[in-house]
């Protein structure tokens, strides 16, 4: 089973929701069920002189939509596996998902200044997402005072 | 609660910041903050330190998985993994309803 990772990021933060990164099974075959087992969330830039928080949430979705961001090339953590199937895309400017409602499995208000990391250390608690075209997760962002880019990095297995 | 399966990892120069909400749970001063998927939905749920299961959710005694409470006041047993296969079998079949107009 192959690992890779995706360093999704926003580059300015606003109050409503931006997505970071988005992995998402592709909409024409073959699709592989995605695993995240992984994020890696934290600001990208000098803090705010004035002490500030940033809520960062995961959740599903159905379908890409024609939005605009970075499509990425998952890195491959082990250089012998082959390319991902799974579709990503970083680093959004304008939202182009279908979120399903209600489908947050990870929301996290974290200070400004801190790093998170979490990681499921066994198989049983991976995110296992449908290989149904276009459905995938998001990580997504905002804050009411942090106006600056954080990093929100997604390392999934396939 | 032995065995959460996962955990998650706080690194912040001071106190202050190194507080954290994780899905309506405050962790303050905790570096290290073990997590479980729930089994039914998998909602990552923060588990405090020498919790009772039944705080964070509960067990659910059909699958033996660790789930929310959301999922434990439900009060079904229906596995992420059985929604999963569900969703590719519908998707499976509108497929074939468009390959046959």
């Amino acid at each position: 089973m192959p690992y890779y990772s995706v360093p999704g990021y926003v580059n300015t933060m606003t109050t409503t929701y931006r997505s970071a990164a988005t992995v998402t099974a592709p909409v024409t075959g073959p699709n592989k069920r995605c695993k995240v087992f992984e994020m890696i969330i934290g600001g990208t830039a000098s803090p705010n002189s004035t002490d500030c928080a940033f809520e960062v949430d995961l959740s599903r979705v159905t379908a890409t939509g024609t939005g605009a961001a970075t499509l990425w090339t998952s890195t491959v953590m082990d250089p012998a596996d082959s390319a991902a199937t799974t579709v990503a895309n970083i680093a959004f400017t304008t939202e182009p998902q279908t979120v399903v409602a209600n489908s947050t499995l990870y929301k996290i208000g974290m200070n400004q200044r801190a790093t998170v990391r979490w990681i499921a250390a066994q198989e049983s608690q991976y995110l296992v997402n449908t290989s149904s075209s276009g459905s995938g997760f998001v990580l997504r962002a905002l804050s009411a005072a942090f106006a600056t880019s954080m990093g929100g990095q997604i390392s999934f297995m396939e | 609660m032995r065995n959460p399966g996962g955990y998650v990892t706080i690194d912040a120069p001071d106190k202050q910041s190194q507080r954290i909400v994780l899905n309506g749970t405050v962790i303050d001063s905790e570096k290290e903050v073990d997590t479980f998927s729930c089994a039914h939905c998998q909602l990552v749920v923060a588990v405090k330190p020498m919790c009772d299961p039944a705080d964070m959710g509960g067990l659910c005694k059909s699958c033996m998985g660790l789930i929310c409470s959301h999922c434990y006041d439900i009060g079904t047993c229906t596995p992420i993994m059985k929604k999963i296969e569900q969703d590719e079998d519908r998707s499976r079949f509108l497929r074939s309803m468009q390959e046959w107009g």
